[in-house]
């Protein structure tokens, strides 16, 4: 009886530790980061988006505004106001930061989680670029007057 | 140090979990409507007639149902992150934590209010 019995442990594995100290050393810099801006565009996304969605997508089908309340012209109107393009930069870039993390482990709960590298590159990859649209549109293309070709 | 791994469909055994879950999806959504927002920008930047396309794309039925559903989702994802704000980590201002409803309560309040500025500042009013 010289060798000491595991513990009875449900839900857990017995993992090496030395294996654990340096996936932890790999994992400490991009996780941390990436549930901060989860975390971040969570509060962006729940004070911002649902009154977007509503005015911008809703209010002219369900008749409460007739339609050039959203047409070009009032569009054009308020978006030289550095506040409405911030707001939209803001918008943008907290929702795609907070649902692509979110994506990411829902694909890892859905037991993909072999992929993970994929579905990181991916759902990171749609943010990071996303994002960057999202400023090019809001602050360098009406300035310049060019499009991306990309998107 | 013994890590804790969920087993693969963890989410499935329990509907509380799955309820979780379906709260979850409703990030995925806010990230959808961001990326309408994008496209809805770069036509814009297309000049009048991309952007009427635009809106008569965004103005069928069918994208009415979907934009409907994006919004039910997004909207039950904020309000129950405003309840988790203060049951995830305790609002420590006084010397014993603010209970979550009163925290939630102050989250609702600050939503509403939020909402009536952007409405006036960002979209022109009512």
């Amino acid at each position: 009886m010289g060798v000491p019995r595991e513990p009875w442990n449900p839900g857990h594995e017995i993992v090496r530790l030395e294996a654990v100290a340096k996936e932890a050393e790999r994992e400490v810099v991009l996780e941390p980061m990436v549930w901060g801006l989860f975390s971040l565009g969570g509060f962006i996304t729940a004070f911002l988006l649902p009154v977007t969605i509503f005015f911008l997508s809703l209010a002219v089908p369900l008749g409460l505004w007739p339609a050039e309340r959203i047409g070009y012209g009032a569009f054009a109107a308020r978006f030289p106001d550095l506040l409405v393009r911030l707001f939209f930069l803001v918008v943008i870039g907290g929702g795609l930061f907070h649902g692509m993390h979110r994506l990411r482990h829902i694909l890892l709960d859905a037991g993909l989680t072999r992929a993970d590298t994929l579905w990181a590159v991916l759902c990171y990859g749609v943010a990071v670029f996303g994002t960057l649209a999202a400023v090019y549109y809001t602050f360098l293309e009406p300035t310049f007057g060019w499009s991306l070709p990309f998107l | 140090m013994l890590p804790w791994k969920r087993p693969a469909g963890w989410w499935l055994r329990n509907p509380r979990y799955f309820l979780f879950q379906m709260r979850e999806v409703g990030g995925v959504f806010a990230a959808l409507y961001a990326l309408v927002l994008l496209w809805q920008l770069r036509e814009f930047s297309q000049g009048e007639l991309a952007y009427a396309t635009f809106l008569a794309f965004m103005g069928t039925p069918g994208m009415f149902v979907v934009n409907a559903v994006m919004f039910a989702f997004v909207l039950v994802h904020a309000i129950t992150w405003f309840a988790l704000i203060g049951k995830a980590q305790p609002v420590q201002l006084t010397k014993e934590p603010i209970p979550w409803q009163k925290a939630f309560a102050g989250n609702l309040v600050a939503w509403v209010g939020i909402s009536v500025v952007v409405l006036y500042l960002i979209f022109g009013g009512l």
